[in-house]
């Protein structure tokens, strides 16, 4: 896990930043961004190993923002995890359908995602 | 001659008359006897049952009578004298016999017995103190019998019984002569149809069946027709209830076929008897005319030959022609008279077919005219009317019968005001004898002169009245009620003018319990008219081609078209329903209710998305039911239609408003548990200022979970009407500086706010801290990119006004007033433009309403919204 780079999209400040600090912890190099427009400059500019993204957030939202992910040459093989937290399984089936590798739903465990963000890495 | 052929045929008419009415009646009253016969047997028949019945019943009485005397006489010679007393007095017993109480034939008293009864079946019941009979059973003779067991009670309780054998056949053969079994055959059967015993005469002639043998059972009493040994029979059945049998009797058609035959040569023999009588007294009549001719001739013949015998000529013919004289002179008088009387008859025939067609025609008027009139009054005034040019009548009043057995009156002619007035001083009393008369007889009562009854005396001006008469108004054997008229002529006493007015009431009672029926039916039909008319759901019915046949006004409001444009439309052209996809469902051949219609089921509520004429979608909600009553060939189906479309629209902002609360509820848990749990990591050490930026966050997110949670407990409390305010005059600007105070540092927003003034306001201070801080936090939501939010502060009108303006994104027009509602946030999917409950601005507006302001917003799209909300001003500054 030689300094993979993490992308985290979450417009809740707070989330971020235990998500970071827990990734952090692990050895993961984290960057930030606050929406989906955001994230998609981050991608183009710091191609991240593996991308964990909310989907309810202004300017532009997880679904829209991972599908321009997948429209950029660089960024299609890379993982994405979709934090949701509806609970609707609307969320969740819709991610699916758009092939969306792996989902965690709010409220998650740190540990639980660490597990998930390995596990992705390790494939 | 030829006058003498006239004579004769004038001659023969008389007798043929007499003996045409002789055969006409005669013939009338073989027909009815014919007629009559088999009811008649029938009748005997039934007399013969019962008869037979009773006599059985009477037996076993007998039996038992004797079963109480017995008991008393101890020794076996008095039983034995007893058991002969009684058999003599009752021959159909051929035998009668003690038993003790072991079932052991004790004394025996008749003729042989054949076989020993059999009591040992019986002995439980006995035992009992039940009589018991056996079944019907046949000696070596064929004799039906029966054996009746009654018990005998001593002092020591059950002493035995008494057993009586009791031939069936002696019993019937008693009613023989009633019954003409002459003619036929009359049997006993049991329950299965055997045959117990006969009674016949005729033996030989209509092959009678022997005891044993079993007839098919056709039927439990009535009347049957078969046909046995190619004689057909009509047969009756009458139960016979003691055995559980019937009585049949069996009638050869034969029978009526002799007096068919009797009737023909009847026939035959009155008009031979009529020509014969016809001819001779015309033979007779001629002859005294003809021989006087032939002397005559004979002698003028004798004259003009020169052969005169002086005598023969002279007084043969005087005296032959006096006689023809006198001859023809009573038959001119007898023919003359017949003629005067034939033509008096014709004309009284005349006279009478006259009045009785005008009385017809007066009648067929009057049901005419009942049956055109609408009113229930005008029905009345036009009976009695009627009623009085009928007869000529003095007065005449219409009562109708009441539900109290009371006769009130409906209608009144010919009356003087006065009279009328004694009328209502003296109305019909229930208990009038001659009242109840009326009730009861529920015929014409034609009085004649009545003063010999007081009711009707003292009612009504009687004096110098040729006739009253009472006419009952009759509706399918009901009294309705009853005309009564004052007549100046008694009327005649002929049948003709009781049927005639019997008519007119029935005709009258007719007309009034249609009037009465109609007005039912039309009152009933507007009051469901009103009903469906009122109803707040569409109402309409649908034949079964799909055609609208009615439409009540909430479907017309719903669809927007008229009663009168819908009615006669195919459903599927007015309501044109969509299914939540937008595609047009409403198609005869996707018609849910044409479906079930062929298939003969109850259509199922179902939705579509309808657009009325006015241009409004609304989702409606359709409840078919088909009106499948019986003798219904086309059957119509009512469809109830709702509009559901503001419960659809609740259930989507409901589901919304729970995905929305279940992230702003799951966000800050998230932090938290996230928290938690990357301070409670095994592996993890952290300096003291990172842990305490952990708890800080988690006291943060606390802090916004408890919010949330208050937001929702206060619109649940608004929801259910229980907002409590505490209203107190407050600085507006004091407050309004400590809610602004928690924005501080929220870069990348300045705030802007004169806050020198001292603007008294009335309303629940913390109220207002909510609203003004649900407004700012709106601002800074709305306006992501930052940028000035101004505040201000003025009086006018005595209202305080507050503004909150922002530089943010605004809102679309159209949102203005839905942001306002329940739930509702600014739509765009799944982007968030902040982060809220979408309770906020309607529990604002709650809020501020409850306490006499108003809020309300302007924005430009792109360029920042103004809130504004009001309170009262409060004129005297709070005491410090």
């Amino acid at each position: 896990l030689e300094k993979k780079i993490i992308l985290v999209v979450e417009d809740e400040l707070n989330i971020r930043r235990i998500i970071k600090i827990t990734l952090e912890m692990e050895g993961f190099t984290v960057i930030e961004a606050q929406n989906g427009v955001e994230a998609l400059e981050m991608a183009e500019k710091h191609r991240p190993h593996l991308i964990i993204t909310d989907i309810m957030m202004p300017e532009m939202d997880g679904i829209q923002f991972y599908m321009s992910l997948k429209e950029m040459p660089e960024a299609v093989d890379t993982p994405v995890i979709v934090l949701t937290a509806k609970s609707q399984s609307e969320d969740v089936k819709y991610a699916t359908l758009l092939g969306v590798d792996e989902y965690l739903s709010k409220p998650f465990n740190p540990p639980d995602l660490v597990d998930r963000v390995k596990g992705m890495l390790m494939r | 001659m030829w006058r003498l052929l006239i004579v004769f045929i004038l001659l023969a008419v008389l007798p043929l008359i007499l003996a045409a009415f002789v055969f006409l009646h005669n013939t009338a009253d073989t027909f009815k006897r014919f007629a009559c016969s088999v009811g008649d047997e029938m009748d005997e028949l039934h007399v013969v049952a019962s008869n037979l019945q009773e006599s059985f019943r009477r037996k076993i009485s007998a039996l038992a009578a004797l079963a109480q005397e017995a008991p008393r006489c101890s020794n076996a010679r008095g039983r034995s004298q007893i058991l002969e007393r009684a058999l003599r007095r009752n021959p159909e017993f051929s035998f009668i016999a003690f038993i003790d109480a072991r079932g052991v034939l004790a004394c025996y008293g008749g003729r042989k017995a054949g076989s020993l009864p059999r009591a040992e079946p019986h002995m439980a019941a006995l035992r009992e103190g039940r009589r018991v009979r056996s079944e019907v059973f046949f000696s070596s003779e064929k004799e039906p019998l029966i054996d009746i067991f009654i018990p005998l009670a001593g002092e020591r309780g059950f002493e035995g019984a008494l057993v009586g054998r009791l031939s069936l056949r002696a019993l019937f053969l008693k009613f023989k002569k009633v019954l003409r079994s002459g003619e036929g055959n009359a049997y006993i059967l049991d329950g299965n149809g055997r045959i117990l015993c006969l009674a016949s005469q005729a033996l030989q002639t209509y092959h009678p069946l022997s005891p044993g043998q079993k007839i098919d059972l056709a039927r439990y009493g009535g009347v049957d027709l078969v046909e046995r040994d190619n004689i057909r029979f009509i047969r009756s059945y009458v139960p016979f209830r003691e055995i559980g049998g019937q009585i049949l009797w069996e009638r050869p058609f034969s029978h009526f076929g002799h007096m068919a035959a009797r009737l023909y040569y009847n026939t035959f023999l009155w008009i031979a008897l009529a020509l014969l009588a016809a001819i001779l007294t015309g033979m007779w009549k001629v002859r005294k005319i003809a021989v006087p001719i032939e002397n005559l001739t004979r002698a003028s013949q004798a004259f003009m030959k020169g052969n005169l015998d002086e005598e023969i000529v002279r007084t043969r013919s005087y005296s032959e022609l006096t006689l023809l004289m006198d001859s023809f002179e009573t038959m001119r008088r007898d023919l003359g008279r017949i003629i005067n009387e034939n033509l008096d008859l014709v004309r009284r025939t005349q006279e009478h077919l006259k009045e009785r067609v005008g009385e017809l025609k007066a009648l067929h008027s009057v049901s005419e005219a009942f049956s055109s009139t609408g009113s229930l009054q005008d029905l009345f005034s036009l009976i009695v009317e009627k009623a009085m040019t009928l007869y000529s009548a003095a007065f005449c009043n219409l009562y109708l019968l009441e539900a109290q057995g009371l006769f009130v009156l409906q209608c009144s002619r010919g009356l003087s005001s006065d009279d009328l007035a004694r009328l209502f001083a003296n109305p019909w009393r229930h208990e009038d004898p001659f009242l109840r008369t009326v009730i009861s007889a529920k015929k014409v009562l034609d009085v004649g002169e009545p003063y010999y009854i007081d009711s009707v005396t003292t009612r009504l001006p009687m004096g110098g009245r040729q006739g009253y008469c009472i006419v009952p108004l009759i509706c399918r054997g009901q009294l309705l009620g009853m005309i009564e008229m004052g007549l100046r002529d008694a009327l005649p006493k002929t049948d003709e003018v009781r049927e005639l007015l019997a008519t007119l009431g029935r005709e009258a009672g007719i007309a009034i319990a249609n009037a009465r029926l109609y007005h039912q039916v039309v009152e009933e039909k507007i009051k469901s008219q009103a009903l469906v008319q009122s109803m707040s759901e569409g109402v309409l019915t649908v034949d079964s081609s799909l055609r609208i046949t009615s439409f009540n006004r909430a479907a017309a409001a719903l669809t927007g078209w008229k009663e009168e444009e819908a009615v006669g439309k195919f459903c599927f052209v007015v309501f044109q329903g969509r299914s939540t996809d937008g595609e047009i469902v409403c198609m005869p051949e996707t018609c849910s209710l044409a479906r079930a219609a062929s298939i003969g089921e109850q259509p199922k509520p179902y939705e579509l998305t309808v657009q009325s004429k006015d241009g409004v979608a609304r989702v409606l909600q359709f409840v078919p039911t088909v009106m499948r009553g019986s003798g219904v060939e086309n059957p119509e189906t009512v469809v109830i239609v709702r509009d559901i479309s503001k419960i659809r629209e609740l259930e989507q902002l409901k589901s919304e408003f729970i995905s929305t609360i279940s992230h702003e509820l799951k966000t800050p848990i998230t932090s938290i548990k996230g928290c938690v749990a990357t301070l409670l990591h095994p592996r993890a050490s952290f300096d003291n200022e990172t842990t305490m930026n952990f708890l800080r966050i988690i006291s943060g997110e606390t802090e916004r979970l408890n919010g949330l949670v208050q937001d929702l407990l206060e619109a649940a409390r608004l929801e259910s009407d229980r907002l409590v305010l505490e209203i107190e005059s407050f600085r507006v600007e004091k407050l309004a500086d400590k809610v602004l105070s928690g924005f501080k540092g929220s870069e990348p927003h300045t705030f802007v706010a004169d806050l020198a003034g001292t603007t008294m306001a009335w309303g629940d201070p913390y109220q207002f801290e909510f609203v003004l801080k649900h407004l700012l936090t709106n601002a800074v939501k709305y306006s992501p990119s930052g940028g000035v939010i101004e505040m201000g502060i003025t009086t006018r009108d005595e209202m305080v006004h507050i503004t909150v303006k922002d530089q943010g994104i605004g809102i679309p027009a159209g949102e203005s007033e839905r942001i306002f509602e329940m739930f509702s946030r600014l739509h765009s999917g799944n982007t968030r433009w902040a982060y809220g409950t979408g309770m906020g601005l309607f529990l604002a507006r709650k809020i501020v309403e409850a306490q006499g302001g108003k809020i309300s917003v302007e924005s430009v799209l792109g360029k920042g919204s103004t809130f504004i909300f009001s309170l009262p001003a409060a004129k005297t500054a709070p005491v410090a």
